[in-house]
């Protein structure tokens, strides 16, 4: 120890002129204010900003300064021998001179900010890394790093041994091997998980270049040729286990199955109820989630691309519920093949095409998941998926090019374009046939605001097109013909769930925190009300069975944590019953839930869709209508 | 002191990749004695004595001081030897004082007063760099930084090298003084073979990495000589070759009507021999110097007559 504490001293007083460059810095900054053009600027700010630059410059040219030649140069010049002519430890030495350098960097940068910071100021403030870690990093982390960087490169260089071969591939291959770590993360918007990971990998690559330094050092001792190889043997080795098990934990923390996961999060639903598409985390997994397509009714699962929750990047189902299609996971704005898997089977097996789709494209399943469409560049594509053949191919009008598509049935696509603003920004309505690429114009709705909601009935012969506007229901909701866009009424109440027969529902609440269930006909000539209560903050949860609605409500307004209970009422007899207490409806990412779904459009009714909740535990549970129980399916806290 | 070997190499090899530097050598230096290890340029000596300081591990076979092995314990080792290497390797920029307050701290035998001592006798200045020391002051300061320590062992690489006669004349004055007072061991490699020739005990020549000669310089000095005689017409030159081969004739020729030779292996046995076999009138015998015999050793690869 003592002479690691001699070697230590040594070089502090043998490298303490870098103090008065430090001290002359810190003159610098605080000089800065007086220079002309920044007397606009408050000179404490000023100061501040001069201290941090000049002092992270100064402390990271240091760092790789005294990196590159503490060790590289003397080894090189023959002048290391010194040390090992004494009788010191080849650790002491390696200890003793870089901790001698890292200190002086350190210090150089503190007597950059010194003066600042007596004066009040903030290090790095202005740096934006004022605080915490970010401050660590900057002044201590990043010195840190690129010292023992600069020494590794230095030995490499100066000794220019076949280990340097070694080297290169080492670079290039824990480059790539940290990224393909790190990138699945960063894909499912894992911020901690990415954090964690990313610091491991550099803590991992600093632990491997102390310990290269320090087995070079001890076992290369004076000789550079054999410093480079003991430098290069230890540091690959050391990272390739280090990120190896890093690599391993980041696999560990993404490789769970439904069966581990406690929170679950929707992102769609088959329009048959039977599969759901969930994000999905598991308990020690940081904030790590999943994405799957989970049966609701059997044990069979698939994992999907990981993609962050806000990613708008859902799977598609076809209408008939068989087959379900996405995209495979590619780099920037490059195409993507589109993926598609079979439901009906007992294995899922994924099925990879050629099919490219641009990553901001959406795409639509035709009913029976054998063809899909999608938009680019002005021409509309439908292909056949089984065969990956293009069946037809149609250059749009302007006023489509934008549109939002789909499948009305195997032969027809519905678009419904934006109109230019010089022509009122008018909503075009028009059919595509499929075999013969006619595009049959149908009609057009007058322009609603930018931003509105949509929803369609089960057949698609009218649409309700919301917007949020000033008046009593906080927006307006006028019904529409979906073909020829001929307007038909103005609906009141919350935005309506479009129901089979010809029946619409909504919400609406009182200024005296009463809420009602409104019912009443599309064409407004039936209208029924249902009290539910004060301040039971009421939700629709679907048409869980043919003709019968899920209302859920507060269980006891007073007590929020004892959640919702959900009831079914029968539309036609107007009564009640009971489904569960403690439930809520499933919380989808992005999509309502039932009725017609947001943008994939589906058009048929889907009971059983609407017959998946929410249990007290968080677990995405089904109620069987039969036995009047609510079924596991993925997720709950225990 | 005894004569307990202080230094051995027990069939050292220097490798270099495909280049062999030290070929399967092998010596011993006893206790008080004067090694000087000799060997021209790219020979093998710095790496032989880089082995020894333990700053080079050896590819074959090993170096052992005091009876440890130099590089497994080189710490112990280096606590009773000093250096003298090759190039000086002190920091350019420390000045003798500071060098002094490190070497406190990691040289048990350390004695400062002795090394300003030494300084103040060479006329090194102490709070000069030592990058701005002349060469002869420089290797003067690590001379004097070597025996400071007062070392059991002295490792010494060609320690006058690119100095002039003064400063050689001081070195080896301080080097003698040294051995005076302390008998300390010296394991030396130089090409500076006059000066050396009164301090050394025991030589050894390295040509190619392999170890030609390892003997006492006096008997080495005894066994080299020159031989030079009159040319007589009744003896035959085949009969003075034959009876050359009794004194291991290195190179002879003929000059001014006299002939000589210089051998290797002279003896009073073998130089009968020579006259029985060819009764020349031998006129002069003269002993060679280290460095003629160094020279007629590895100053003509082919070894012939000329």
């Amino acid at each position: 120890m003592s002479s690691t504490l001699a070697i230590f001293r040594r070089e502090l007083v043998a490298r303490r002129d870098l103090l008065l460059v430090a001290a002359a810095a810190a003159v610098i900054a605080i000089l800065m204010p007086l220079l002309p053009g920044l007397g606009a600027y408050d000179p404490a700010d000023v100061r501040d900003v001069s201290s941090s630059a000049l002092a992270l410059a100064l402390g990271w040219g240091l760092a790789i300064g005294l990196g590159a030649a503490i060790f590289g140069s003397d080894l090189s010049a023959g002048r290391l021998g010194f040390f090992f002519a004494r009788p010191v430890k080849g650790l002491a030495v390696w200890v003793g001179r870089s901790a001698a350098a890292l200190a002086l960097v350190f210090a150089t940068e503190v007597l950059v900010v010194l003066p600042a910071l007596l004066g009040g100021g903030s290090a790095g403030s202005s740096l934006g890394v004022a605080d915490g870690w970010p401050l660590a990093i900057a002044f201590l982390g990043v010195p840190v790093l690129l010292f023992l960087a600069a020494h590794a490169a230095s030995v490499m260089v100066r000794a220019r041994t076949a280990w340097l071969f070694l080297d290169l591939v080492g670079i290039v291959v824990a480059g790539v091997v940290g990224w393909v770590t790190l990138r699945p993360l960063l894909w499912m918007g894992a911020e901690s998980a990415s954090w964690v990971i990313a610091g491991a990998l550099l803590a991992a690559l600093v632990f491997a270049l102390v310990t290269g330094g320090a087995v070079a050092t001890v076992a290369g001792r004076c000789d550079l040729r054999r410093t480079h190889a003991a430098l290069s043997i230890t540091l690959w080795s050391v990272l390739a286990v280090t990120i190896g098990a890093v690599g391993a934990y980041a696999g560990w923390l993404q490789s769970f199955k439904p069966a581990d996961v406690d929170r679950v999060e929707l992102l769609s639903v088959s329009p048959t109820g039977e599969w759901v598409e969930a994000f999905g985390s598991a308990p020690g997994r940081l904030d790590v989630r999943c994405r799957f397509l989970i049966s609701t009714t059997d044990d069979r699962w698939l994992a999907l691309p990981h993609q962050a929750l806000w990613s708008w990047k859902t799977i598609v189902f076809s209408i008939d519920g068989r087959h379900a299609a996405w995209l495979a996971q590619g780099r920037g704005e490059e195409p993507r093949a589109i993926r598609y898997v079979a439901l009906d089977g007992l294995e899922l097996e994924t099925v990879s095409t050629k099919i490219l789709v641009p990553p901001g494209t959406g795409f639509e399943l035709s009913p029976d998941g054998t063809q899909m469409a999608f938009v680019e560049d002005e021409i509309l594509s439908v292909y056949e998926l089984t065969g990956e053949r293009l069946v037809t191919a149609v250059r749009l009008p302007e006023d489509l090019h934008g549109s939002t598509m789909f499948f009305l049935d195997g032969d027809t696509i519905r678009l419904y374009g934006r109109a230019s603003e010089r022509e009122g920004h008018a909503i075009r309505i028009a059919d595509v046939r499929v075999p013969s690429g006619e595009i049959v114009r149908t009609g057009e709705i007058a322009g609603p605001p930018d931003r509105f909601w949509t929803a369609f009935d089960s057949g698609v012969e009218n649409m309700v097109i919301g917007w949020r506007a000033e008046g009593p229901d906080h927006g307006m909701r006028n019904m529409y013909n979906a073909r020829s866009g001929e307007f038909i009424r103005t609906l009141a109440g919350g935005f309506p769930y479009l129901l089979s027969n010809g029946r619409m529902a909504t919400l609406r609440e009182e200024d005296d925190g009463r809420e009602w269930l409104i019912v009443e006909s599309l064409d407004g000539a039936q209208h029924t009300e249902y009290d539910l209560g004060v301040g039971v903050e009421a939700k629709l949860g679907g048409e869980a069975l043919p003709g019968e609605l899920v209302v859920l409500r507060l269980a006891d307004p007073s007590v929020w944590s004892e959640g919702r209970r959900a009831d079914l009422i029968d539309l036609d007899a107007g009564s009640w019953r009971p489904v569960a207490v403690g439930v809520d409806r499933v919380r989808a990412g992005f999509r309502w839930m039932s009725g017609a779904i947001g943008t994939s459009f589906w058009f048929v009714d889907q009971p059983a869709a609407d017959r998946l909740l929410t249990d007290r535990t968080g677990a995405l549970v089904r109620w069987d209508p039969d036995t009047g129980d609510l079924i596991h399916i993925v997720g709950g806290r225990n | 002191m005894n004569d307990r070997a202080v230094v051995e190499l027990d069939g050292l090899t220097v490798r270099y990749g495909r280049l062999t530097a030290v070929d399967n050598v092998s010596l011993v230096v006893p206790n008080g004695l004067v090694y000087a290890l000799l060997g021209r340029n790219g020979s093998g000596k710095s790496s032989t004595v880089r082995c020894l300081l333990g700053q080079r591990r050896a590819s074959a076979g090993g170096a052992r001081i005091f009876g440890l092995d130099a590089w497994r314990d080189r710490r112990r080792v280096m606590a009773r030897v000093g250096v003298v290497p090759e190039n000086p390797d002190v920091p350019p920029t420390t000045t003798a004082e500071r060098v002094e307050r490190f070497m406190v701290s990691v040289t048990p035998r350390w004695n400062g007063q002795e090394f300003f001592s030494r300084l103040e006798g060479f006329g090194v200045p102490r709070r000069q760099r030592f990058d701005r020391l002349s060469k002869g002051q420089q290797r003067q300061f690590a001379l004097a930084l070597a025996l400071s320590s007062s070392p059991d062992l002295l490792i010494l690489d060609d320690p006058t090298l690119g100095l002039d006669a003064v400063a050689r004349r001081d070195l080896y004055e301080e080097l003698i003084g040294d051995l005076a007072d302390r008998g300390t061991t010296v394991f030396l490699t130089t090409h500076d073979l006059a000066g050396i020739e009164g301090i050394a005990d025991r030589v050894g020549v390295l040509q190619d990495g392999s170890l030609l000669v390892d003997e006492p310089v006096e008997t080495l000095k005894a066994r080299f000589c020159r031989l030079i005689w009159s040319e007589t017409p009744e003896v035959s030159s085949e009969r003075i070759d034959a009876g050359l081969q009794h004194l291991d004739v290195i190179a002879s020729g003929a000059a001014g009507g006299a002939t000589g030779a210089v051998v290797g292996g002279f003896s009073e046995i073998g130089f009968g021999r020579f006259r029985q076999e060819a009764p020349v009138e031998v006129t002069w015998i003269e002993p060679l110097s280290l460095e003629e015999i160094f020279i007629a050793l590895c100053g003509d690869e082919r070894g012939g007559r000329s």
